[in-house]
């Protein structure tokens, strides 16, 4: 009886091969669900992967003609999301725009009486230092840059 | 009907089982994720990461900064949240310890970085803390739960959404600062991060045991990341299942880049 189970989930799950999105900016598929096997394909962020199987945190995938198992962390079953712009200090990035929508939002509640302790707060906890933030944020890379140093490591 | 195929495929794993399995929370937790979603938790994250320099101002070394931006997002391509752009910093402070804060802005301490002897166990550290972006600790503690993804609440408080809301997003920022700086996170936590950040590492191509030595040689323990033998013993035990060889350590790239010895 647990064969026929086994035998018709299998039927299934092969008919129903699940189409799934690398999510992560780089996914290595392996021969085996392990680290230790070998690297059969590397695949980039958006690429549509088939999943034909799972065992533990290891999805068995079809890339290109190519099988192999991808760790579960990198793919999902939606398309991933463009990449968060970052605040650069050029122009008023959605962040911004987001957040001075909020803190209108967030003023608005305070008049219905949403936010009492926090107009009682006298000064804040913690101190904020954006001048280092922004010195932090304006460190850029380039793809190929981070692309070579991980050469090495090959 | 539904529910007879449900139970075929439960069955079918069931029996398929594989021995080796750990009772774990699985790390696939897929969410329908939306842009608000990614831009509520940049928003906050950013905020904490001020707070963060407001303690600890960024060490004044250019080429040391640039060097552990070069190795953090070259860890981030194998992250599984292509969306982020990861953000690496050092921070003065004599203490053994990292922090990272939603939407990917990460810190060493310089006091960690001189106890380093190699790049992969500076990897090491940086993949724990990105291990806990990546299943947004700092978001599910602030008591973000529900069936969607964390963020998606928060989106409600930063737009404004809901009544029965009280907390403001200067409160939020605090809290999670006390996460970061007081409280730490949980124990089971901690263990998914260094979970994460092993199998981070290691498909990056550094060798894992390299973040275990650095953890047994330093003691690695602070108010925010205790537990250094139990997390050391676990660790040692996904190393194992992983069976991951050839991990790279590169010595010399990070002498070279690092003098602060």
């Amino acid at each position: 009886m647990k064969v026929l189970v086994s035998l018709v989930g299998l039927i299934f799950i092969f008919a129903n091969a699940q189409t799934m999105y690398v999510k992560s900016l780089k996914a290595k598929i392996y021969e085996k669900p392990n680290l230790g096997s070998r690297v059969v394909a590397t695949i980039k962020k958006g690429e549509k992967v088939k999943v034909l199987d799972k065992k533990g945190n290891w999805h068995f995938v079809k890339y290109d003609g190519v099988k192999g198992w991808v760790y579960s962390l990198l793919i999902s079953p939606d398309k991933p999301p463009k990449k968060v712009p970052v605040l650069g200090g050029e122009k008023e990035s959605d962040i911004i725009k987001g957040r001075k929508r909020s803190s209108t939002n967030i003023t608005a509640a305070a008049s219905r009486g949403l936010t009492e302790d926090f107009r009682k707060r006298k000064k804040e906890k913690y101190v904020s230092n954006y001048r280092s933030l922004e010195r932090m944020e304006s460190i850029r890379i380039s793809q190929e840059e981070i692309e070579e140093f991980g050469e090495k490591l090959k | 009907m539904r529910f007879i195929l449900y139970s075929l495929i439960c069955s079918f794993f069931i029996s398929f089982a594989d021995e080796n399995f750990r009772a774990r929370k699985h790390i696939e937790r897929w969410y329908k994720v939306t842009d608000e979603d990614i831009r509520a938790e940049v928003l906050l994250g950013r905020e904490v990461a001020a707070k963060i320099l407001g303690k600890y101002d960024l060490v004044d070394d250019e080429a040391l900064q640039f060097y552990v931006n070069k190795v953090g997002k070259y860890l981030a391509l194998y992250s599984g949240r292509g969306e982020l752009d990861f953000k690496f910093g050092v921070i003065n402070s004599k203490e053994i310890n990292a922090y990272s804060t939603p939407g990917g802005y990460v810190f060493v301490t310089i006091g960690a970085i001189r106890k380093m002897k190699n790049e992969a166990e500076l990897a090491g550290v940086l993949a724990h803390e990105i291990g806990h972006v990546v299943h947004m600790h700092v978001i599910k503690d602030l008591g973000f739960k529900g069936k969607g993804l964390p963020s998606s609440s928060l989106v409600m408080i930063l737009s404004g959404g809901t009544q029965t809301i009280s907390v403001t997003f200067s409160e939020l920022i605090d809290k999670a600062t006390d996460i970061l700086f007081e409280r730490g996170f949980r124990k089971e936590e901690e263990f998914e991060a260094d979970e994460t950040g092993v199998i981070i590492m290691a498909m990056a191509g550094y060798d894992p045991k390299a973040y275990v030595e650095f953890l047994k040689r330093t003691k690695y323990e602070s108010v925010t990341h205790p537990n250094n033998k139990e997390r050391v013993k676990r660790l040692e035990l996904v190393i194992n299942e992983l069976k991951f060889k050839d991990g790279k350590r590169m010595g010399e790239r990070f002498i070279k880049n690092v003098e602060v010895f």
